[in-house]
């Protein structure tokens, strides 16, 4: 379907949506229940949006919404919804942020009987940095018993600060004998830990691991060294018996990273590629290869 | 003993917090807990940035009652000036309260600031180390009601607290907007001059410590710019006065390394304006070398409004930090990844090498580093 036609159907069936509702339709109770929000809380994120109404009151509720261990759990991600939506209101959602964080530490607990609203909670948590949610997470790494969600989310969230000192531990579980989107979340968050770089080359070179943990150790050696990731990823591409899936991401990737002056100064490398552009029997390497060389056409 | 050795010796949080807290209950413990406050304090090696906020925080609190002695005004101002964390400014806040007369002047103005900054992120926070008392107050509850322990000593904070009021509804809980209030009410109870009296001039942004030769420490330690060219520090610095501060690109607070390298730029222009740029030199290192590499420092200076030439440079060194922290004894932690905290700096060195000005634990401005530029030349 033409995206323009997309957008406008979508438009028309959010337009049905919001007219649907009592009152009259704002882009607030719009974007509320594009969010999967019912039509009350859609309502609740519009008066705080314009001010009317009591505000304070709809937040408490939903609060109390989500709680309450004993309520439907449907109910309470729904009222999480609402309230995350609500959160990026700012001056109208500020004075009620304290009480907004410490009901997420109180989902975000052991006790928890919902998963899907304690992993919620966690992820927003941890997208403000809240010790208390990086606690629990690593906690969650070093003793499986305590973890409150899977180790790739615990990953996923502890990510999402450079500043957690995870890298140790994370570190360490990249040898162990861990599921591959673990090894691979744990990848993705040892990018920004520059004592990590050994591990990425050596994965990027171990011919035994997955193409997509060798394209993940790629992007991470690329971050902390571009220097070595030019120097393996060089030897990857001009090796015929390589992974050619693997070959074709490197290639994209180096093409990508180095400096527009040092795109064809290699000539030995130069001609490799034109070459792997001409016989390789992937198609999406012989794409890479064409890329790389209107990059070097184009200096 | 390494660094992060010593830092095992304090053991784990809940270890540190109940040191702290035996220090809390000992008279005249005040210096011991200063002792704590450097940012390079082994015990906040190799911690998380949230440790080393909560400890700090920890200790910052304790000064409530154990008295704020002057040599922790500076961390206590610093944290009020570019805080960004619920925490650690509610701990600066009740140190606050720790202090006798006079006053600082730039006390009351800060305060009220760092409501403003932290209004859209309040936070309940809790001094108790087994967390008694979560829930019970927030960190902009903390900041009013210093506030108000300032008393009569806040006149200056009246008009923009009663502004605030104006904006009932809007960003404060109801249970600040009542704080407030009430803090306005004491203050209002004196007349608006009572204040003044009581407090000294504003603290010198910059302490001009005697000049002490830095440049033969350094002049050996090989750096490399943002264009990836690779000098001794000595070949740099060496022969013109140079300006000289210190950041990381992932650093999480806008008050601090992203204003530095913007203001920077800026000080670059007015030094430019001046005609001394054939004179002076200005470099930045940053604190995360194995991180910062040169196109990183690259994309983050230019962002920023920085210049480049060969005078003009941010620079990483090509080995360990540590030579450079330790001679300039910068006031700079690390995590097991990164850097958990680190201060406010800018040196000005002259052509000598010797460091004429020390900006520390100040949001200086280009304008006052341009005079003390000019003074050092």
């Amino acid at each position: 379907m033409d995206v323009r036609e997309y957008r406008k159907r979508f438009e028309a069936e959010l337009d049905g949506a919001v007219r649907e509702l009592d009152g009259p339709s704002t882009t607030a109770q719009g974007h509320a229940f594009a969010a999967g929000q019912s039509p009350r809380h859609a309502r609740v994120v519009a008066r705080l949006s314009s001010g009317q109404g009591d505000a304070g009151a709809d937040v408490g509720a939903l609060l109390d919404v989500i709680r309450n261990r004993t309520a439907d759990p449907s109910s309470r991600r729904e009222a999480l919804r609402a309230l995350q939506s609500a959160s990026f209101l700012g001056p109208s959602f500020a004075p009620h942020q304290a009480d907004y964080f410490s009901a997420l530490r109180e989902i975000a607990n052991s006790e928890e009987p919902d998963y899907e609203l304690r992993e919620q909670a966690l992820e927003i948590l941890s997208l403000s940095q809240d010790p208390t949610a990086r606690d629990i997470l690593l906690a969650g790494l070093h003793d499986p018993k305590a973890a409150l969600v899977a180790p790739v989310k615990a990953l996923q969230f502890l990510a999402n600060d450079d500043h957690a000192s995870a890298a140790p531990i994370v570190r360490a579980m990249v040898d162990q004998d861990i599921d591959e989107a673990t090894k691979a979340g744990a990848l993705r968050l040892l990018a920004s830990d520059p004592v990590s770089e050994p591990i990425f080359s050596r994965l990027l070179e171990d011919r035994s691991q997955s193409c997509q943990l060798r394209a993940q150790s790629a992007t991470g050696l690329r971050l902390l060294n571009p220097d070595k990731f030019e120097q393996i990823a060089k030897q990857i591409v001009s090796d015929d018996t390589e992974d050619p899936d693997l070959r074709a991401i490197v290639l994209s990737a180096l093409t990508h990273t180095l400096p527009r002056e040092r795109v064809g100064s290699d000539s030995k490398f130069t001609d490799t590629v034109q070459k792997v552009a001409s016989t390789a029997p992937l198609q999406e390497l012989r794409s890479s290869a064409h890329g790389f060389m209107r990059a070097v056409r184009s200096k | 003993m390494t660094e992060a050795s010593t830092a095992s010796l304090w053991g784990g949080l809940d270890d540190v917090l109940r040191q702290i807290d035996v220090l809390r209950q000992t008279t005249g413990s005040a210096p011991q807990l200063v002792e704590l406050l450097p940012e390079q304090a082994p015990i906040y090696a190799d911690r998380s940035s949230g440790e080393a906020d909560r400890i700090r925080g920890y200790v910052l609190a304790s000064f409530e009652e154990a008295g704020l002695p002057s040599e922790a005004e500076p961390y206590l101002r610093e944290e009020l000036e570019t805080g960004v964390r619920p925490y650690t400014l509610a701990a600066a806040a009740k140190a606050a309260r720790g202090g006798c007369d006079p006053i600082p002047l730039w006390l009351t103005p800060l305060l009220v600031d760092a409501i403003e900054r932290i209004k859209f992120a309040d936070d309940f926070v809790s001094f108790d180390r087994n967390g008694a008392s979560v829930g019970s107050t927030t960190a902009v509850a903390e900041i009013v009601r210093t506030i108000a322990w300032l008393g009569p000593r806040a006149q200056g904070a009246r008009e923009r607290l009663s502004t605030m009021l104006r904006r009932e509804g809007c960003c404060l809980s109801s249970a600040v907007y009542a704080e407030i209030e009430k803090t306005i009410a004491a203050i209002t109870l004196f007349p608006p001059d009572f204040g003044s009296c009581c407090s000294p001039g504003e603290p010198v942004a910059s302490e001009a410590p005697a000049a002490r030769l830095v440049l033969p420490d350094i002049a050996a330690i090989k750096v490399q710019d943002q264009d990836g060219t690779i000098l001794a520090c000595g070949e740099f610095l060496h022969g013109s006065a140079s300006v000289v501060t210190f950041f990381y690109t992932r650093c999480m607070n806008p008050n601090k390394c992203s204003l530095t390298i913007t203001k920077l730029g800026r000080l670059q222009q007015l030094v430019r304006q001046a005609e001394l740029h054939l004179r002076v030199k200005i470099a930045a290192f940053t604190y995360d070398p194995a991180f910062d590499l040169p196109r990183r420092l690259k994309a983050y200076g230019i962002d920023r409004g920085m210049i480049f030439d060969e005078r003009n440079r941010l620079l990483r060194t090509t080995a360990d930090f540590a030579e450079v922290r330790a001679c300039f004894d910068l006031g700079v932690g690390y995590g097991s990844s990164t850097v958990n905290r680190h201060r406010l700096e800018l040196i000005i060195l002259d052509a000598d090498g010797c460091i004429r000005s020390h900006f520390a634990q100040v949001n200086w401005s280009e304008h006052d580093v341009l005079k003390a530029l000019i003074g050092s030349l």
